[in-house]
């Protein structure tokens, strides 16, 4: 006790634990989709932790990577197995759980001011996190790792001129993908994007402490009668939501690796030999299924940066003064829209390319699109209604 | 007159500044960028004076394995031919070059095909000079169109340009755009 009392008195942690923790309040109401942000920040310290251990053994050269990550790492490293294992599951789950978390955040309009800037933060996590997954998916050098980053780095081609060739050229060092690639890509997964991301995602947390956290209501709350102390209440609460989320993230890690780990990826990579099925993880195929419906090259990689750059400003696109689905039944309807042509366009990714799966993927795209489009005008009528019911004050900016 | 001094002290300092940001940048992006011997990938030169007839001989451009062939005139080809999207899909683009490179890279799963001038003995009719993937059985024609296996698509056509006794590949010239089976 006196090596604690020693601390406190040098460290003042006590204070901090009791403003931050204890006297923090947040809604009362909060549902159970608000424990994905915590989720996201167990699935980030997951993958830092089992990365460095795969970092002592893995070699980013063509002739040893293959062999340092299934044979070596693999077999001789004792519980080798299980570090990959972790890692590559730890990577779909860590996608998962963003997604869920931007699909909450959508659901419950937690991008509305003020939280704008949590909204955009988070955002360029979700854009540096798939860059740190497609980088580290080349590292293990097997047939997949090879062929997907081939392809991948050839999209930007789809820019016309030199711009296009040149942002491949940059990615691949070259004109083929070899060690050069290998080298740069270790670089950014290891240390370059993990470090970005770290002080992305404590600007996201300090923001969203900044803002405040949002209700599921959607309207504004008194924090003294509503409120409840953020410890114990929901630390208490979410941890018991952790241990259930790594149960099941451990239950596939022993159990069910087949999909993490799929069979061609454990084919040392060949240059000359393209698999029969080539498709990039399904944290990517909504996009991919986008870009390969339309049959002109461009105008699919413009459409699937185009709903990016839509996603980003969804603030912007939706100003209606009226938060929270729940309260908001045509937006409901169009978030129901959203999610099926999500998830359509991620199950047509999965399909062969055929005539007849592109037309569904255009109708699927068709669906996205219109989701988006269908923001503004329904924040148009919402207005109107918001002023007729006398709540305008409210939607120039309420504190809630 | 002190204002005045602190504003220009201001900007010679921004300037500074955005000089040696971009002047940081450069070389980081630079080295990110192909080396020299990549950059040699991608034009190719191949002197073509010592090739017969029927001859074939092997490159490399931007990492692929390229076929160098020249072909003799008049050259008379009767093989079968595909009926599909893709007939003669090569042989127009090369018009009636007998000197040009095709992508030595089946387009079934990516191996090298083997010239066979005499043709393949596992065809009928045998005797035609083509191109035989041993890994899978597909057979192309000298201009690299598919007529039997399982390749879906013709040999790959880089940009090329003859001048004099130089085969430039990469060179934008009888043909002007990389024909790629692979995008």
């Amino acid at each position: 006790m006196g090596l604690a009392k020693f601390i406190e008195e040098r460290t003042h942690l006590s204070e901090i634990f009791q403003s931050q923790m204890v006297d923090y309040k947040v809604p009362k109401n909060l549902t159970f989709p608000y424990a994905f942000g915590v989720l996201a920040i167990i699935a980030f310290t997951v993958q830092i932790v089992s990365g460095m251990i795969l970092l002592m053994y893995y070699k980013p050269y063509d002739t040893l990577a293959f062999d340092s990550a299934a044979l070596f790492i693999w077999k001789v490293v004792p519980y080798g197995w299980l570090f990959r294992s972790i890692h590559a599951a730890g990577a779909n789950f860590f996608l998962a759980v963003v997604y869920l978390h931007m699909f909450t955040g959508i659901y419950y309009n937690a991008y509305k001011k003020p939280r704008e800037l949590v909204w955009v933060m988070g955002f360029i996590i979700y854009f540096l996190l798939l860059l740190t997954a497609l980088t580290g998916y080349v590292l293990p050098w097997g047939q997949l790792s090879y062929w997907a980053t081939e392809v991948t780095v050839e999209i930007p081609g789809a820019i016309p001129g030199v711009i296009g060739e040149t942002i491949s050229l940059l990615m691949r060092g070259g004109y083929t993908l070899g060690n050069l690639a290998i080298g740069r890509f270790f670089a950014l997964h290891v240390l370059i994007l993990p470090l970005i991301l770290l002080g992305v995602v404590s600007i996201h947390l300090f923001l969203v402490r900044a803002a405040g956290i949002s209700n599921p209501d959607g309207k504004p709350y008194d924090k003294k009668k509503e409120g409840v102390p953020f410890h114990p209440y929901v630390t208490l609460k979410e941890g018991a939501v952790a241990m259930f989320y790594l149960a099941l993230f451990f239950f596939f890690v022993f159990f069910y690796m087949k999909e993490f780990l799929p069979a061609t990826n454990w084919e040392p990579a060949n240059p000359l030999q393209t698999p029969a099925e080539i498709a990039p993880e399904w944290y990517l195929k909504g996009y991919y299924a986008i870009f390969r419906s339309i049959p002109n090259k461009f105008i699919g990689f413009v459409t699937f940066n185009l709903v990016l750059a839509l996603i980003l400003l969804l603030p912007w696109l939706d100003f209606s003064p009226i938060r929270s689905a729940r309260r908001r039944p045509l937006f409901f309807a169009m978030y129901i829209v959203f999610i099926f042509a999500g998830a359509g366009l991620t199950i047509i990714g999965t399909l062969q390319a055929t005539p007849q799966v592109a037309k569904v993927g255009l109708f699927f795209t068709a669906l996205l699109f219109l989701f988006f489009i269908s923001l503004p005008i329904i924040s148009f009528i919402e207005l109107g209604y918001a002023k007729a019911k006398g709540e305008v004050d409210y939607a120039k900016g309420g504190e809630q | 007159m002190e204002a005045s001094r602190r504003d220009f002290m201001q900007y010679v300092v921004g300037a500074f500044g955005a000089v040696a940001a971009v002047g940081a940048a450069y070389p980081i992006l630079k080295s990110l960028g192909p080396n020299a011997a990549a950059a040699l990938q991608s034009k190719v030169d191949y002197d073509v004076s010592q090739l017969k007839p029927m001859d074939v001989r092997v490159t490399s451009w931007k990492g692929f394995p390229v076929f160098v062939m020249m072909l003799p005139t008049p050259f008379n080809w009767n093989g079968p031919e595909r009926n599909n999207k893709y007939k003669n899909h090569n042989r127009d683009i090369l018009g009636n070059h007998n000197v040009y490179a095709i992508i030595g890279k089946c387009t079934h799963l990516g191996c090298i095909p083997l010239w066979k001038p005499d043709g393949d003995s596992a065809m009928n009719p045998s005797n035609v000079p083509v191109f035989h993937c041993p890994c899978h059985g597909s057979i192309y024609t000298p201009w690299g169109d598919n007529i039997s296996g399982p390749a879906p698509l013709p040999l790959g056509i880089p940009p090329q340009a003859l001048n004099g006794n130089t085969l430039e590949i990469g060179t934008p010239g009888f043909v002007k755009k990389f024909w790629d089976p692979y995008t």
